[in-house]
């Protein structure tokens, strides 16, 4: 005798009564279908077990709030659901970019700083400022003052210009001369400017 | 240099197939796109399934006339 295969409308109407059988036997029935194509577009299992556990939520949630309408279209509900859920996640992913410390031996977390600077540290720091501020005063005295407004000011160039009486690309000019002469300057003057 | 496509379908194309065709024919539309050989016997964790499950047991909707549907999980 041939096993009466129930549809599955019939599956979702007896869960809708309650019966949780049903919604195991949809689970079952499609699980394969969704999950692969989960699968194929993140390329991560756990990431696609993920997906697929949130798909199923909203198709619980959404039955269970009768908001379901029966159109004969359950699987392409599910589908849909399910590539709406991947392409979140790449949004998501892409907004916040996520160091993968999984390939190779480099590891991230040996090189943040969890704990506050150490008194040595605070000191090492103070000298490197006070040694840049040494350095400064050796500038031309244009380059100086671009550099002081811009760093220690927190100016931009556009106000630099106007309160030096010049065109922005002249600030930015005295700017970029300003650092290549700190860096001879560094190099001549053998100052090491490293924690 | 000759510069080969990585893919020669869209998206959409793909999502289509996925909706649209029956079981036997999606299957081996995902291994041809994808030359992924075994793809119909990956399925999800038993643990994910046994999750969707218990949400589902342990969910309640409490209909309300001014509050719309009131969700409850019990465990």
């Amino acid at each position: 005798m041939k096993a009466h295969k129930e549809s599955d409308k019939d599956l979702i109407s007896g869960y809708m009564s309650g019966n949780q059988i049903c919604l195991e036997k949809l689970i079952y029935r499609h699980k394969n279908r969704v999950f692969a194509y989960i699968l194929l577009l993140v390329k991560d299992k756990q990431l696609a077990d993920d997906i697929f556990q949130d798909t199923f939520i909203k198709v619980i949630n959404t039955i269970r709030n009768g908001s379901y309408q029966e159109e004969g279209k359950f699987i392409q509900w599910v589908m849909r659901i399910a590539h709406n859920l991947i392409i979140d996640h790449f949004r998501k992913s892409k907004r916040i970019p996520v160091f993968d410390n999984s390939k190779d031996d480099f590891d991230i977390f040996d090189t943040i700083k969890f704990t506050d600077a150490s008194i040595e540290d605070r000191m090492i720091t103070d000298q490197i400022h006070q040694d840049v501020r040494k350095l400064i005063e050796f500038l031309p005295p244009e380059q100086k003052e671009v550099l002081f407004m811009r760093h220690y000011s927190d100016m931009s160039f556009k106000d630099i210009a106007e309160q030096t009486d010049v065109s922005i690309n002249t600030a930015l000019g005295r700017m970029r001369y300003a650092l290549i002469n700190l860096r001879k300057l560094i190099e001549e003057k053998n100052v090491i400017l490293t924690t | 240099m000759q510069m080969l496509m990585k893919q020669t379908f869209t998206l959409n194309q793909l999502f289509l197939l996925a909706c649209n065709e029956n079981e036997k024919e999606f299957f081996s539309g995902m291994r041809f796109m994808f030359a992924a050989k075994h793809i119909e016997s990956t399925s999800p964790s038993e643990s994910v399934i046994k999750n969707i499950l218990n949400y589902s047991r342990g969910l309640s909707i409490l209909k309300t006339k001014f509050t719309g549907n009131v969700k409850l999980i019990l465990n």
